[in-house]
C-alpha cells in the first residue's frame, strides 16, 4: 500500500493539462465552455504517451505504466529533474540519491557556495572533488550519467536555453545562499544575499512558467521562516488549517488556506519569505505547482551514495558562517573548543539528518500537488534545544571516541529569543507520504565523529580552526563574543519551556 | 445525381466490405494503411488504455502502420476532411482533418493556414444538436460546410501545386443518420430538401473531379454503407440481464463501475471485451476459458430476436479475423447486426430493445467502391474489404 | 462525495435530503484545509448529503450558479438554491450553517 497509489494524472507532470483544461484565478467569471468531443467531461492527451490520445485524467499512479514502484512510493520513470545548486552539501547528494533511483537528473552550480565558504577563510573539512570528478566518479561506479552546466541562476537566458533542452518535471531549487550570519555581515553581504537568493527565484519562477509548467517545484524554505513565538501558539505548515479561528469583537473568521505570520531571524530568512510569496503569487497566477519545504537544521555527512567513495563525498562546512550547529559541535569537540552555545542555549529548533531529508525530498518529489497548489511542509525529525545537543555530542564524543570535550556560553551575537515555547506541527510528510525518521541523531553523530577524526580530515579541520568560534554579531559590530561560562557535560541541569512536535492527528480533528 | 451517372459509366463500380468493427476510425485507418486494426492498431473512436478501465478517445498518434503517403513522401498531398486524422501531422502537402477534431489549430497542417481557415468560419464538423431545433436549418449548415471544403480546395490548389487529391465528403454520413426516413418516404416534409443536399453533393464531385485531367486515376469510395433503423439494441443491457456484466457504484457513470464478477461487456457498438485477468485490472476470465465465453456469448448474440427477426447476422472472433502486431488489443468479439438494427452500448440503459433517435445506421457490406483507369478488368475480386482499396489506387497510378 | 456535472442534476437538484455543495479548486488554498473537515461530516449523520465539485472540471452548474469565488458552499433543498457562502470555514461554522438550514 503506497502512499501516492491513488494519485492520479491530476498530479502527474507528463498531463498536459495546457489547452484542454481553463484554470481561473479566484473571483473570475467562467467564458466559454469547451467540452466539444463528449460528455465525459474535460479529457487531456499525455506528453508521454501521446499514442493514447485524448483521455480523461483518471489513471492512478498504480495503473500507469509511467509510475514504478520503488521504496519510497510511486516514481515516474526516468524522471527529468533539474537541481539548481547541484555542487552543494544538499545538492549534490540529492543528485546522486535521485540518479540511482532511476531519474534522468541535471543540474546547475556557479560555484558561490565554494567561494563564499572561500572568502570565509574555510573550506569543506571533508576533501571533496570537483564537479567533472564527481560526474565522471558517479558514472564508473554508479552507472548514471548526472548532466551538468556552469550557470548561474540569474543567467536567464542560459537557463531557459537549459530548461528548454531538459524539459523537466520536476525541479529542486536549493540555489541560494544559506546562511544567516553572512547575511548580516554588513550591506553588501545582505544585499548580495537577497538579490541572489529572492531575484534568483523570481527569475526561475517565469521561465519555468514559459518551459515547463507542469513541473513540480521543491522550493527549500527554511523553519526560520516563521520564527519562535512567545505566545507559543502552534507553527502549521504554512498555511492556517480550516479549525484555526481568529476571534475579535465577538465575531469569529476561519483563517482556513491563509499563509500562517512569518518572523524571519535574520536578512536571509527574510530572502527566503520573500520567496514564499513569490512562489505563492507564481502558483495562483500561472497554476504552478510546488512544495515550499520549511526545513529544519540539517546535519550529517551520510548516505549510502555519498559513502560509497571518497569522490562522491558531499560537502562538510564548519565555519560560523556556513556550518551548522551539530555540524559544528562535533567539529569543536574535535578541535578541542568547548562547545559553542549561544545564551542560555535552550532555543528549539528542528533537526533532521542529512539521509532523512533526501528521503522526504524524494517522497515530495514522488507525489506532485495538483495543478495550481502551493503546499508547505514542514520538514524535520525532531525538536531539540541547543543545550540538549551540546550534551549528547559531549556524551558521544567522549564515550565513543575518548575526547575531552566542554560546552561553553557565550554572548549570543544573533538576536533572538534564546529561552522559548516551541509547539510545531509537522503531519503531511509523515501522514500523507509515508515519511518515518530513521538516522537517530547519535548514530549520525558518531558516524561525523568517525569521519572527522580521520587523520586527513582532521588536518583539514586543523587548517580551519580560526573560522569556527562565533563572530558574526547581528548589530554589525566588530567586537570579540565573550564566553561567558565553560562548564562540564552534565552539570546544567535544561530548564524553560519544552518543545513539542505534532505529528498526527490526535481526535481526528486537524 | 448526374455527375455521378456520368463518372461510373467511365470506371467500375462494385460492392465493398468496411472494416472490422465497421466505425469510420477503424474504416479511415485501414484504408488510408491499406492494413486491418491488427496492424494499424485503430479499433474505434474510443479504446481502452491498457490495464484500466479508462476510454481513451481516438489520436493519430495511436495509427501504428504508416499512412500512404508517408510511403511515396516525394509525392505532394492535399487531404481535406479525413476523419481520424486529428491531430494533423507533418506531411509533404497540405492536410485539414475531418471529425472528430476539437480544436481547430490542431487540425490543420502546416500550421500557417489555421488563421485563414479560423477567420474564414470554417467548421471541421456540424454541430448535431442543431437538428433537433431545425432540421432546414441543419440540412443548411451541411451545405454551407460542403461549399466551405470546396471553395478551401480551390483556395489551396491556386496557391500550390499537388500530384495526389484526398477529399472526404462527410455530410453524406450525418444526413443519413439523422433523415433516413426523409430519404425512404416520398412524402416526408423534408424529401425534397433531402434530395437536394445530395444534388449539392454531385455538383461537389464534379467540381473536385474537375480538376483533374480526365484521364487522371481516381478512386471513389465510402467507408461503410447505411439503411433505415428499425430499433436499436442496448447490448449491455443484454449482457448485463444474462449474468455477464455487473457493476458497482463509483461517482462516475462510465466503465470504471465494472466490478470483478463481470465476464464480457461491450463498447462503441459492436465491440465485445471479456474481462480477462491479465488485461483489466478487475479481471476475472483466465485465458483458458475464453473460447467457452466466447462460445457461449456467440450463441446468446445469434439467439437474438426482435418481432421474429434475428437480430445478429455475425459474431467475429478475435482470433479469426485480427492478425498483426496489435491484435492483441483487439476486443474479443464484434458484432455484426442485421440490417434495421443499431447497436447500441450504454452501460445503464434500461431496456434492450428501444426507439433510436438516429433514423439511419452504418451497414458494413454494402459500401461502395469505384475505379477509373483500371486496365487489368478481370483482377479485380469480387466483393473487396476497405483496406484492400488504396492497393488498388497504387495500381491505378502505376498505369498511368 | 465527489460529483461532477454529470451527477449532478441526480445527486444535487433531484436529492431528497437537503445537500451541502462545495466548489473548490486545486489552486485554492482554503479548499485544501477544509476537504478533511467535509469528509468528517460526510461520515456522519447531519441529515445533508455532502458533496463537493472541482470548479475548473466542472464549468456547466458552475457557470449557471455563477461561481466566481471559491470555496463556495452551496445549500439546495428540493433541487432550490436557498443559500450560499463564500470563504474558508472552521468545523464548528459549517455546522452551525447546517443546523440552520436543516
Amino acid at each position: 500500500m503506497q502512499h501516492n497509489e491513488e494519485k492520479t494524472c491530476w498530479n502527474c507532470p507528463a498531463a498536459l493539462l495546457k489547452g484542454n483544461v481553463d484554470f481561473r484565478a479566484c473571483g473570475q467569471s467562467i467564458s466559454a465552455i469547451r467540452n466539444k468531443i463528449s460528455e465525459e467531461g474535460l479529457l487531456i492527451e499525455c506528453a508521454r504517451r501521446p499514442d493514447l490520445g485524448l483521455f480523461e485524467p483518471s489513471i492512478t499512479f498504480e495503473q500507469c505504466p509511467e509510475w514504478s514502484e520503488t521504496q519510497y512510493g510511486y516514481l515516474l520513470k526516468d524522471m527529468r529533474v533539474m537541481i539548481l545548486g547541484i555542487d552543494g552539501y544538499l545538492g549534490w547528494t540529492l543528485a546522486l540519491k535521485l540518479a540511482k533511483l532511476g531519474c534522468r537528473v541535471s543540474g546547475i552550480d556557479n560555484y558561490l557556495r565554494r567561494k563564499a565558504v572561500a572568502e570565509k577563510g574555510s573550506k569543506s573539512v571533508v576533501p571533496i572533488a570537483d564537479m567533472a570528478t564527481r560526474l565522471r566518479t558517479a558514472k564508473e561506479r554508479f552507472g548514471v550519467d548526472i548532466d551538468f552546466r556552469e550557470l548561474d541562476l540569474l543567467d536567464r537566458d542560459e537557463l531557459a536555453e537549459y530548461l528548454r533542452e531538459v524539459q523537466p518535471e520536476a525541479v529542486v531549487h536549493y540555489g541560494e545562499i544559506p546562511s544567516a550570519p553572512y547575511s548580516m555581515v554588513d550591506a553588501e553581504h545582505a544585499i548580495r544575499t537577497q538579490h541572489n537568493n529572492t531575484l534568483g527565484t523570481l527569475g526561475v519562477l517565469f521561465l519555468i512558467k514559459e518551459i515547463c509548467p507542469e513541473a513540480n517545484i521543491l522550493k527549500l524554505g527554511t523553519m526560520g521562516e516563521y520564527g519562535t513565538p512567545l505566545t507559543g501558539r502552534p507553527i502549521f505548515e504554512g498555511l492556517f488549517p480550516a479549525d484555526a479561528v481568529l476571534t475579535w469583537r465577538g465575531q469569529e473568521w476561519s483563517m482556513g488556506g491563509e499563509l500562517t505570520p512569518r518572523d524571519p531571524a535574520s536578512f536571509y530568512h527574510v530572502s527566503k519569505v520573500q520567496d514564499t510569496f513569490n512562489v505563492y503569487e507564481a502558483c495562483k497566477y500561472w497554476w504552478l505547482r510546488s512544495y515550499d519545504v520549511m526545513q529544519g537544521v540539517i546535519f550529517g555527512v551520510h548516505t549510502e551514495e555519498v559513502a560509497a567513495y571518497p569522490d562522491l563525498r558531499t560537502r562538510l562546512d564548519v565555519d560560523e558562517w556556513f556550518g551548522t550547529v551539530i555540524n559544528r559541535f562535533v567539529a569543536q569537540a574535535v578541535l578541542g573548543i568547548p562547545l559553542t552555545i549561544y545564551g542560555s542555549g535552550e532555543q528549539i529548533r528542528g533537526y533532521l539528518a542529512l539521509e532523512d531529508a533526501m528521503e522526504c525530498m524524494v517522497r515530495l518529489l514522488s507525489s506532485p500537488p495538483e495543478p495550481g497548489q502551493y503546499d508547505v511542509v514542514n520538514q524535520l525529525s525532531q525538536l531539540y534545544k541547543v543545550k540538549e545537543l551540546a550534551e549528547i555530542v559531549a556524551k558521544v564524543g567522549s564515550q565513543r571516541h575518548g575526547l575531552t570535550v566542554r560546552i561553553q556560553r557565550v554572548e549570543n551575537p544573533r538576536v533572538e529569543a534564546d529561552e522559548h515555547p516551541f509547539l510545531v506541527v509537522a503531519k503531511k510528510l509523515r501522514e500523507n507520504l509515508g515519511y518515518q525518521p530513521k538516522t537517530p541523531l547519535e548514530v549520525e553523530i558518531d558516524r561525523m565523529f568517525t569521519l572527522l577524526l580521520q587523520p586527513r580530515v582532521r588536518e583539514r579541520l586543523e587548517s580551519v580552526r580560526y573560522t569556527v568560534f562565533p563572530t558574526t554579531w547581528w548589530s554589525g559590530e566588530h567586537k570579540e563574543t565573550m564566553t561567558l561560562e565553560v562548564y562540564e557535560p552534565g552539570t546544567h541541569v535544561t530548564a524553560g519551556y519544552s518543545p513539542d512536535l505534532v505529528v498526527s492527528d490526535h481526535d481526528g480533528d486537524e | 445525381m448526374p455527375h455521378m451517372k456520368e463518372l461510373i459509366k467511365q470506371g467500375r463500380l462494385m460492392k465493398m466490405r468496411s472494416s472490422l468493427p465497421a466505425n469510420s476510425a477503424a474504416s479511415w485507418s485501414s484504408m488510408i494503411t491499406g492494413t486491418n486494426p491488427g496492424t494499424h492498431g485503430v479499433y474505434g473512436f474510443t479504446d481502452f488504455i491498457p490495464g484500466t478501465y479508462t476510454v481513451s478517445y481516438h489520436s493519430s498518434h495511436k495509427l501504428k502502420a504508416p499512412p500512404f503517403w508517408m510511403t511515396e513522401p516525394e509525392k505532394r498531398v492535399l487531404i481535406i476532411n479525413l476523419p481520424a486524422a486529428y491531430p494533423a501531422q507533418p506531411l509533404n502537402g497540405s492536410m485539414i482533418t475531418g471529425f472528430v477534431s476539437p480544436q481547430l489549430e490542431k487540425a490543420v497542417y502546416p500550421p500557417d493556414l489555421y488563421p485563414g481557415l479560423r477567420d474564414g468560419g470554417y467548421e471541421v464538423d456540424v454541430d448535431a444538436s442543431l437538428f433537433s431545433r431545425s432540421i432546414s436549418l441543419f440540412l443548411q449548415k451541411l451545405e454551407e460546410t460542403l461549399d466551405r471544403r470546396t471553395r478551401l480546395l480551390d483556395h489551396l490548389m491556386e496557391k500550390d501545386g499537388y500530384d495526389l487529391l484526398f477529399f472526404v465528403v462527410t455530410g453524406t454520413d450525418r444526413v443519413e443518420h439523422h433523415l433516413w426516413d426523409a430519404y425512404a418516404d416520398s412524402t416526408h416534409d423534408q424529401h425534397p430538401e433531402f434530395l437536394g443536399f445530395f444534388k449539392k453533393v454531385d455538383a461537389a464531385v464534379a467540381h473536385v473531379t474537375s480538376k483533374l485531367d480526365h484521364d487522371a486515376p481516381l478512386m471513389m469510395l465510402s467507408d461503410h454503407g447505411m439503411g433505415p433503423v428499425e430499433t436499436a439494441v442496448n447490448i449491455n443491457t443484454l449482457l448485463r440481464e444474462e449474468g455477464y456484466l455487473v457493476t458497482g457504484n463509483t461517482p462516475r457513470k462510465n466503465f470504471n463501475n465494472i466490478r470483478e464478477e463481470t465476464r464480457a461487456f461491450a463498447s462503441e457498438s459492436s465491440k465485445i471485451y471479456l474481462n480477462h485477468v491479465d488485461r483489466f485490472p478487475r479481471g476475472s476470465v483466465k485465458p483458458e476459458d475464453t473460447r467457452k465465453t466466447q462460445g457461449e456469448l456467440v450463441d446468446l448474440l445469434s439467439g437474438l430476436s426482435y418481432n421474429g427477426r434475428k437480430v445478429v447476422k455475425t459474431v467475429h472472433l478475435k482470433q479469426e479475423v485480427f492478425r498483426g502486431p496489435e491484435a492483441g488489443n483487439a476486443p474479443d468479439l464484434v458484432v455484426i447486426p442485421e440490417n434495421g438494427f443499431s447497436l447500441k452500448t450504454g452501460l445503464f440503459k434500461e431496456s434492450l430493445f428501444e426507439e433510436d433517435f438516429l433514423s439511419g445506421t452504418h451497414t458494413d457490406d454494402d459500401a461502395f467502391l469505384y475505379l477509373r483507369g483500371w486496365s487489368q478488368e478481370d483482377e479485380l475480386p469480387g466483393h473487396p474489404r476497405i483496406e484492400d482499396s488504396i492497393h488498388f489506387f497504387r495500381k491505378l497510378m502505376e498505369n498511368v | 462525495m465527489e460529483i461532477s456535472d454529470r451527477e449532478f442534476e441526480e445527486k444535487v437538484l433531484s436529492s431528497e435530503k437537503p445537500v451541502l455543495l462545495e466548489y473548490w479548486a486545486s489552486w485554492c488554498p482554503p479548499c485544501h484545509t477544509i476537504k478533511k473537515v467535509l469528509k468528517k461530516l460526510d461520515g456522519e449523520d447531519t441529515g445533508f448529503r455532502i458533496v463537493t465539485v472541482n470548479v475548473d472540471r466542472n464549468l456547466g452548474y458552475a457557470s449557471k450558479y455563477n461561481v466566481k469565488g471559491v470555496p463556495c458552499f452551496m445549500i439546495f433543498k428540493q433541487g432550490e438554491l436557498i443559500h450560499r457562502e463564500v470563504g474558508a470555514k472552521s468545523e464548528k461554522q459549517i455546522r452551525v450553517m447546517l443546523t440552520e438550514h436543516l
